[in-house]
């Protein structure tokens, strides 16, 4: 009983780390060297065959730090932390019209820039 | 609690943390005040590294929180309060800065945080450095 314990909270805990990463990369992504860069991927939900949809996904860089004291100073309401971000983002896209009359971007070229959802 | 176990934990968790590149990081800050005579440079550490987005396709179907983008920022954060030198008696000399205990990628808080783009380099000294 003890043995088959220990196997089963192996399998388990083996279980949950895998979950674990699919959960952070739903698409199946996995960082074996790292964050993939921001490029264009297939988007299997709007693509029909024949006519692939692209979407831009990936890493870019940023970071948080200290609000430096000459530019608290510039701050209507003082920060105490200044958050530097890109997000990846379509550089250039086309406009596409599904049924329904649904319109939505076909991604065409991407790259890091700024991030208009990131604030809470 | 069985050792075996333990360490199937511990390797998952290992394994968990090492999958994402925001961590925190070695940055210097430096600090002075216009009434005080030094410059002061602080070792610290901060939240800087990559994180995953993505740009959806239908921005106009989507509500705003399913827009969602994660930015590398402050998980846990501790504050230390540093002494500048060379400051008059009637100058508090004291300057406090968050540390980073630990990073994430998440959304960037705006309540305590000033979240831009890029910023002008405003971090330098232009008085002296005491050594």
């Amino acid at each position: 009983m003890n043995c088959y314990g220990k196997y089963a909270a192996v399998t388990l805990t083996i279980l949950s780390v895998f979950l674990h990463l699919l959960h952070t990369f739903p698409d199946g992504e996995f960082l074996m060297q790292g964050c993939p860069e921001c490029k264009l991927g297939e988007n299997r939900f709007f693509s029909k065959p024949g006519a692939p949809i692209y979407q831009c996904t990936g890493c870019c860089f940023s970071r948080a730090y200290p609000t430096p004291m000459r530019s608290k100073k510039t701050m209507l309401v003082p920060k105490n932390i200044t958050s530097e971000a890109t997000c990846c983002v379509a550089k250039a896209f086309t406009k596409i019209t599904l049924k329904d009359n649904v319109k939505i971007e076909n991604h065409t070229d991407c790259h890091c820039s700024t991030c208009y959802y990131h604030k809470s | 609690m069985s050792p075996f176990f333990v360490i199937s934990v511990l390797f998952g968790l290992i394994f968990g943390q090492t999958a994402s590149l925001c961590a925190p990081s070695e940055y210097t800050i430096h600090v002075e005040k216009r009434e005080c005579a030094y410059c002061l440079a602080i070792n610290t550490t901060i939240c800087a590294g990559f994180c995953m987005t993505r740009d959806s396709n239908g921005k106009k179907l989507l509500l705003k929180s399913a827009l969602s983008q994660n930015v590398c920022t402050y998980k846990e954060m501790l504050y230390r309060t540093a002494l500048i030198p060379g400051c008059p008696h009637h100058t508090i000399p004291y300057y406090s800065y968050p540390v980073a205990v630990s990073c994430k990628c998440g959304k960037c808080n705006t309540d305590y945080s000033d979240c831009v783009r890029e910023r002008l380099r405003t971090n330098y000294c232009t008085k002296p450095q005491k050594l």
